[in-house]
């Protein structure tokens, strides 16, 4: 029955004051949105680095460090040490463990995005995020010598659309002054923008890689000796090496063997690495970046509770006048004590619950805008159990305040020796 | 200067051993540095320890005492015995395993240097575990480095149907997160 007659009176005295409330409580979700939101980035920012490559078991490249092999292969940075020659990746297609190999073959660039030669096991069997297949937002993945397929972020920083024509440079400068001249490229597709570095790309079949290198086997190109696209379609052009090739195996338990017998290859000497396991390598590298975050959210969460702390305290600052009317009609000192609890804690619930909703919200209209846009790419997810453990942080804390004015108004009310005799 | 034989040897041997030799690197030998592959399926975990054996028994060479005889066999029988990891209720049994001990006499690629007598040899373990709730676990311990105090890094890596992964373990930590 008090219960009763406590919620009624606060909801009432809410309702009164429903104009500042609600302006409170617009901070309250702020502060708990931009909570959530660091929290959920931090997160966010290593999922979408470790999903960059996904389902691919292996990689293999000449012998090098697996750092170095992940970084020129996955993330189109640095360069490769050694080629890999072709007969090793057919000898790779004869062993019955493996189930699917992508060839790659790296080198050139186009206006300072790379150059990536493969074939059409690209398109099918690449994986990145939760094992997500590439998709093309226009035309179709290449099928002639001189087709060209470009990354999102390269369509949209170029401006390029489909059937535009793409003369690509040799080596991999910004500003190369070696182009392919004689064999123009058409671009047939384009990717949808997937947040990882295959929108920043061009990719081509490996045919046509070999063909814009014939005649420039110098390293420029010889007049009279480099191709037409017409006489390229007359010409074998299976390449004689190729810089990588990611493998996908039939049964996961196998890698570490398979790894274990690639490394071993008597007729080359070749590396063999995880991605994934070399992916937790180069993030243990960037933990520094992770404990930055890590830091801004401990302030965040710091400052938030502060403010909240501020704005409920100097809420409850101006109710002098509605508690003393209160205890003069009879209230007792413990109802007034539940009052301020009661709004505190109210306050704190529909803050959070708001700045759960706008932050989905939020993520799910933003989300793809920003994909599309810059590249990044943010999903929407159930929280974790961290999350949760913050966003409850909130009405704990809401209730912990309410304490504060709560009990110096039950004993100012005692103090003032309104009420009954039995209640004091 | 190298006399005229000992030059044609030394073509003779790169041209002969190129092939062979570049795909056969030994492997490194780092003390204080171990690794752990795992490889899970189901509720079923290969995998394979390796460490240079003096991380494990405090010497590399062939056991000269009693003592050093029974180190070596109290350490071959735990480490055939004790699941080289286990989820947190431990429920991890030893389905299969294997001691091997590798020796290697030079050419290893070594992070300090050596008197010249000392050789070196790395222990290979392999096993096969089965642990119910494998699926489940978020995170696995390991007993190696408690066991083992010359294990002061050990580096996890691991496959299966979630994903790859890998980890380091600093000495006196022994639970690892599997990151699903």
């Amino acid at each position: 029955m008090k219960f009763r007659l406590a919620l009624s009176l606060a909801t009432a005295s809410l309702w009164y004051r429903r104009k500042v409330l609600a302006l409170v409580c617009l901070t309250l979700t702020l502060s708990v949105t931009l909570l959530l939101g660091v929290q959920y980035l931090r997160t966010e920012v290593k999922q979408s680095f470790t999903s960059t490559i996904s389902d691919t078991d292996l990689i293999i490249g000449a012998r090098s460090g697996q750092l170095n092999l992940l970084l020129y292969t996955v993330f189109h940075m640095g360069d490769a040490t050694n080629n890999i020659r072709w007969s090793t990746f057919q000898a790779l297609e004869k062993d019955a463990r493996i189930d699917w190999l992508i060839p790659i073959s790296l080198g050139d660039s186009y206006k300072g995005f790379r150059v990536v030669a493969t074939d059409k096991a690209f398109k099918e069997y690449f994986r990145y995020g939760q094992g997500q297949p590439l998709k093309l937002a226009g035309g179709q993945w290449f099928d002639g010598i001189f087709d060209v397929v470009l990354g999102a972020g390269v369509a949209r920083t170029l401006n390029h659309h489909l059937n535009d024509d793409v003369i690509l440079s040799h080596g991999g400068g910004r500003t190369s002054f070696s182009n392919h001249k004689d064999t123009p490229f058409k671009v047939t597709g384009i990717l949808e923008a997937t947040g990882t570095p295959v929108d920043q790309a061009v990719y081509i079949s490996l045919q046509g890689m070999e063909a814009i290198h014939v005649g420039w086997e110098s390293g420029v190109a010889i007049p009279g000796r480099t191709l037409t696209p017409e006489r390229a379609q007359a010409r074998d052009l299976t390449p004689s090496a190729i810089t990588a090739v990611f493998a996908g195996l039939d049964r996961k338990i196998l890698t570490f063997r398979v790894q274990r017998d690639i490394n071993q290859y008597a007729e080359e000497p070749l590396s063999a690495i995880l991605p994934g396991v070399a992916l937790s390598e180069l993030w243990r590298l960037m933990s520094q970046f992770e404990r930055a975050l890590l830091g801004i959210t401990g302030f965040v969460v710091v400052t938030s509770l502060i403010g909240l702390i501020a704005v409920l305290l100097t809420l409850q600052a101006q109710r002098a006048h509605e508690i003393a009317i209160l205890r003069a009609t009879g209230a007792s000192p413990g109802l007034i004590a539940s009052l301020y609890v009661i709004e505190c804690l109210g306050l704190a619930v529909v803050a959070c619950l708001t700045a759960l909703v706008l932050s989905s919200l939020a993520i799910s209209i933003l989300g793809p805008w920003l994909l599309t846009n810059y590249g990044i790419q943010i999903q929407l997810r159930p929280l974790n159990l961290d999350e949760w453990v913050l966003l409850a942080s909130v009405p704990l804390a809401a209730l912990l305040v309410a304490f504060v004015p709560a009990l110096s108004a039950w004993q100012k009310s005692r103090s003032q020796g309104f009420g009954s005799p039995e209640e004091l | 200067m190298l006399s005229r034989k000992r030059v044609v040897i030394t073509i003779a041997s790169a041209l002969i051993g190129s092939p062979l030799m570049a795909a056969d690197n030994p492997a490194s030998h780092l003390h204080g540095q171990a690794n752990l592959q795992l490889a899970f399926n189901d509720n079923r975990v290969d995998l394979l320890f390796e460490s240079p054996a003096g991380n494990l028994l405090g010497f590399e060479h062939e056991p000269r005492t009693t003592e050093q005889q029974q180190t070596l066999d109290s350490v071959t029988s735990w480490l055939k015995a004790t699941p080289l990891i286990n989820t947190s209720e431990s429920t991890c049994t030893v389905e299969a395993a294997n001691v091997q001990h590798l020796g290697h006499d030079d050419g290893q690629a070594h992070a300090h240097t050596h008197g010249e007598e000392e050789h070196h040899a790395d222990i290979e373990v392999t096993q096969v575990l089965v642990c119910s709730g494998l699926k489940q676990a978020v995170s696995l311990v390991t007993p190696i480095s408690t066991r083992f105090s010359g294990v002061e890094h050990l580096t996890i890596e691991w496959v299966g149907p979630d994903g790859q992964g890998a980890t380091r373990l600093e000495p006196g930590n022994q639970a690892f997160k599997l990151g699903r």
